[in-house]
């Protein structure tokens, strides 16, 4: 890591800049170092275990001189070379406290607790290697009390091999004051299918970035994200889905609402690179806007050098609905239930799709207190 | 070389031929002071814009080369003539324009177009307007049609000087500053209160000379309750060394006024295309733009409207072909300041043989944008497996009260409709031509015919060869 108490990184690069004067090719923030340790609880089930085995690789060297540069069969797939959503300047971190897990075939799941104490600066990477024909589904939650103050930067790195199938769970509750990296990437072989669900609802700042190398032929990525921006939060989203093999797909959702001076950009990229034939990409992303003082940014992006191919995304920025606020207000809710109701039913698109109960009962306490306060 | 694909007599010489620069005047290669000044003295300037071009040649030069956007590294201002003035004043007859120049006009069907469908022409040959006529008629409602140098030294150099590259700063961008400093030639509108122009007016520039730049201004002013429909014509005769047209026009459309402005783009593929549009919207006012790219090397353009009083309203359909060697950056922008504003944008692009079609837009709604709706929708073509489409849409929104809507798709020609087509007896060439064409459609329909046949021509020329 660099040597200095506070670093300056440039995260959520746009693959393909636009207009500077947009400001959204990408975000700078200073980040004070993350020398505190936070041990994650980690409960595994199934065919699921903890890596001890991984050897250091000499950066840079391909020491075993096997083909497949970023797996070896002496050290292992090299996570460090797997690129994610936040960027190269991610590594300018080092290493952070590192849980690394291994799904055999079969299925399993992995509960990740990241729990924060006040003041507390951490940097937590988990590395996950999904054999062949496993199914893994990872449920990680970062909670912290509601008035905590601290840095959460978590970097959650997948290989998936032929045939893989992960889940990939993150819900974040951290206190208003928090500043949180939540930083994914996804390599998938050959009809590997990755699937993240991301629910972020607390910090004052977030920076998230996920993206998947879709390598592998019948390859599949699916991404959704809720979000509840309030209270001047900033969300700062950068996905990208690449498209290497033939027939892969990507579906890439963002679902969210902004009041009270919040900010959010969301970039999403579809990439349909020279080979990818067959290869189908949608990109969806709605935002109600409650608010006159908030900003929304929205960039999505549609890559092609590969003739046969399907892309589409699509766009839908705006306040409630005046109809359906009618209806609502017509059988006896105020305009502000309306609200909180529009607004829990994003978070609940997604909470449909997490089968852990106990998972889904935090967000709804963590939900509840959140609509108490803005009535 | 054997045609693969069947489609009319069509003869590319018809924009690719080109005459000698016999008694021109041509400036000397690059972009000093000594040359800006030079230009200012040729055109007679008065003091205040050749202040301004020095300006702007300062601006230029402080100013970075775009970081986004295709490459322009084979453009080089040091091999660029900037001015070129052709043997001849601007005349209001054909007949008394030089047989050579009149050819090339009466080639590219202007004249024709003057007799038949237009109220007026200005055409631009390399620096200067050689012919500039407006009908009897027109002329009585009290519209103004000129080029930009009587303009500015005429009855209404007040107005125009009030106006110019006010829109469009030189500090917007360094190519702004270049047209700010070596501008020539262009066309001035003004229609009065209430007039309604019922028949379109036309620019036609024409780059011949080599290493060239063409860098007209347009400028038009449509006042309160007016109406007005603007078409601009380009082309130029392919070298193998760059040329350069870093045009600039600003349009400011009144109260309840309409502007539509139209544009067939088909600059020579060693063209660098570096055009700056904007359009300033009054309240209840309508800017149209429809435009087809067609030609040149690189092109940036993103024709920008500013929707400035309330229910202003902008539409934007286009088209763009990048074929071989031909790198498109297009798009538009829009920026909603103003309460119940609206915006339509329709874009279509094709990319064939290598070619490069970049969609590049933004649409941004202030916080004084109450009740603004937007509807922005974007189809790319991709016709093999060596070009490239990029679809890069941006949206800022810093109002609630606001319904924004974006949609793009990106896919290939159907086998379904091409297997229909064949089932009718339509070869498999003609029918991928036929369908290209009618995916062009949203810009087409809203041309008048003879331009809408000149789009299609050019689109069936481009396909040509195209199945392998």
């Amino acid at each position: 890591m660099d040597n200095l108490d506070k670093i300056n990184l440039i995260v959520n690069r746009l693959p393909a800049p636009t207009w500077n004067r947009l400001r959204m090719n990408e975000s700078m923030l200073e980040l004070a170092a993350t020398q505190d340790k936070c041990e994650p609880k980690v409960a595994l089930q199934g065919s699921v275990c903890f890596n001890k085995k991984q050897l250091p690789r000499v950066p840079g060297k391909n020491c075993c001189g096997c083909v497949q540069a970023n797996a070896c069969p002496v050290h292992g797939i090299d996570f460090a070379a797997l690129p994610t959503g936040m960027g190269e300047e991610m590594a300018r971190l080092g290493e952070g406290q590192r849980v690394h897990l291994v799904a055999d075939a079969g299925r399993s799941t992995a509960a990740v607790t990241l729990r924060y104490d006040d003041g507390k600066k951490c940097y937590n990477t988990l590395e996950i290697e999904a054999k062949p024909n496993s199914d893994l589904t990872v449920y990680m939650t970062y909670i912290s009390t509601a008035s905590a103050k601290g840095t959460a930067v978590v970097q959650t790195k997948i290989a998936a091999a032929k045939n893989a199938k992960v889940k990939l769970v993150q819900v974040q509750l951290l206190g208003h004051e928090f500043l949180h990296l939540n930083d994914v990437g996804c390599n998938l072989a050959e009809d590997a299918h990755f699937e993240v669900l991301q629910l972020q609802l607390g910090s004052s700042k977030i920076y998230n970035g996920v993206r998947a190398e879709l390598l592998g032929d019948g390859s599949c990525f699916d991404a959704a994200i809720a979000y509840y921006g309030r209270q001047a939060q900033r969300l700062d989203m950068n996905f990208i889905a690449n498209h290497y093999g033939k027939n892969t797909t990507c579906n890439m959702t963002a679902d969210g609402v902004l009041q009270e001076g919040a900010f959010k950009i969301y970039r999403g990229t579809i990439d349909f690179k020279n080979g990818s034939a067959g290869a189908i990409g949608d990109e969806k992303e709605t935002v109600l806007l409650l608010s006159d003082d908030v900003v929304n940014q929205s960039i999505p992006l549609i890559l092609c050098s590969e003739e046969d191919v399907q892309g589409n995304h699509g766009a839908s920025i705006g306040k409630l609905d005046e109809e359906l606020l009618f209806y609502l207000m017509s059988r006896g809710f105020s305009e502000s239930d309306a609200v909180a109701m529009m607004a829990k039913a994003k978070i609940e698109s997604i909470c449909r799709r997490i089968d852990d109960e106990e998972t889904v009962q935090l967000v709804e306490r963590y939900l509840e207190g959140v609509i108490a306060d803005a009535e | 070389m054997e045609e693969k694909t069947y489609v009319e007599d069509i003869d590319r010489s018809l924009y690719d031929f080109r005459n000698e620069d016999k008694d021109a005047y041509r400036i000397e290669e690059g972009l000093t002071r000594e040359i800006v000044e030079q230009i200012s003295r040729e055109k007679h300037d008065p003091e205040w814009m050749r202040q301004f071009r020095l300006q702007s040649l300062e601006i230029y030069n402080a100013s970075r080369m775009p970081q986004w956007g295709p490459s322009i590294e084979g453009l080089n201002m040091d091999n660029i003539v900037t001015y070129v003035r052709p043997n001849t004043t601007m005349q209001g007859k054909w007949e008394d324009v030089p047989e050579d120049i009149k050819n090339t006009f009466e080639r590219l069907g202007i004249p024709q177009a003057e007799q038949t469908s237009l109220a007026g022409v200005g055409a631009q040959y390399d620096s200067e307007i050689v012919y500039h006529n407006v009908c009897k008629e027109v002329e009585e409602q009290g519209v103004v049609y000129t080029d930009m140098e009587s303009a500015l030294n005429g009855p209404y150099a007040e107005m125009v000087r009030e106006h110019f590259m006010k829109l469009v700063p030189p500090t917007d961008h360094k190519f702004a500053a270049l047209h700010g400093a070596v501008w020539s030639g262009g066309s001035f509108v003004y229609v009065p209160k209430g007039v309604k122009v019922a028949i379109p007016l036309q620019s036609y520039f024409r780059l011949n000379a080599k290493g060239a730049g063409q860098f007209e201004h347009t400028l038009i002013i449509v006042d309160d309750g007016a109406e007005l429909h603007f078409i601009e014509g380009c082309s130029a005769p392919k070298y193998n060394v760059a040329n350069l047209h870093a045009g600039c026009v600003e349009l400011f459309v009144g109260k309840k006024a309409k502007l539509r402005y139209s544009t067939i783009e088909n600059w020579s593929k060693n063209m660098y295309n570096l055009n700056t549009k904007r359009a300033l919207v009054a309240e209840g006012g309508t800017i149209e733009w429809v435009s087809g790219s067609f030609g040149s090397h690189v092109s940036y353009l993103y024709p920008m409207s500013i929707l400035n009083g309330a229910k202003a309203h902008s539409e934007f359909t286009g088209v763009t072909f990048a074929g071989h060697s031909q790198n498109l950056d297009t798009g538009c922008k829009v920026v909603h300041n103003a309460p119940h504003t609206t915006s339509i944008v329709n874009t279509r692009s094709i990319s064939k043989s290598g070619g490069i079609s970049t969609f590049r837009s933004s649409v941004v709604v202030t916080n004084k944008a109450k009740h603004a709706k937007s509807s922005v929708s974007c189809q790319s073509l991709m016709l093999d497996n060596i070009s490239r489409s990029d679809t890069i849409p941006a949206i800022d929104v810093r109002t609630s009260d606001a319904d924004i809507g974006h949609e793009a798709k990106i896919g290939r020609i159907s086998d379904d409709a091409v297997f229909y087509l064949m089932s009718r007896g339509i070869s498999e060439e003609e029918a991928k031509a036929m369908i290209v064409s009618g995916f062009a459609d949203n810009v087409s329909k809203e041309l008048p015919l003879e331009y809408a046949v000149e789009m299609n021509n050019l689109i069936r020329l481009e396909m040509q060869g195209s199945i392998g």
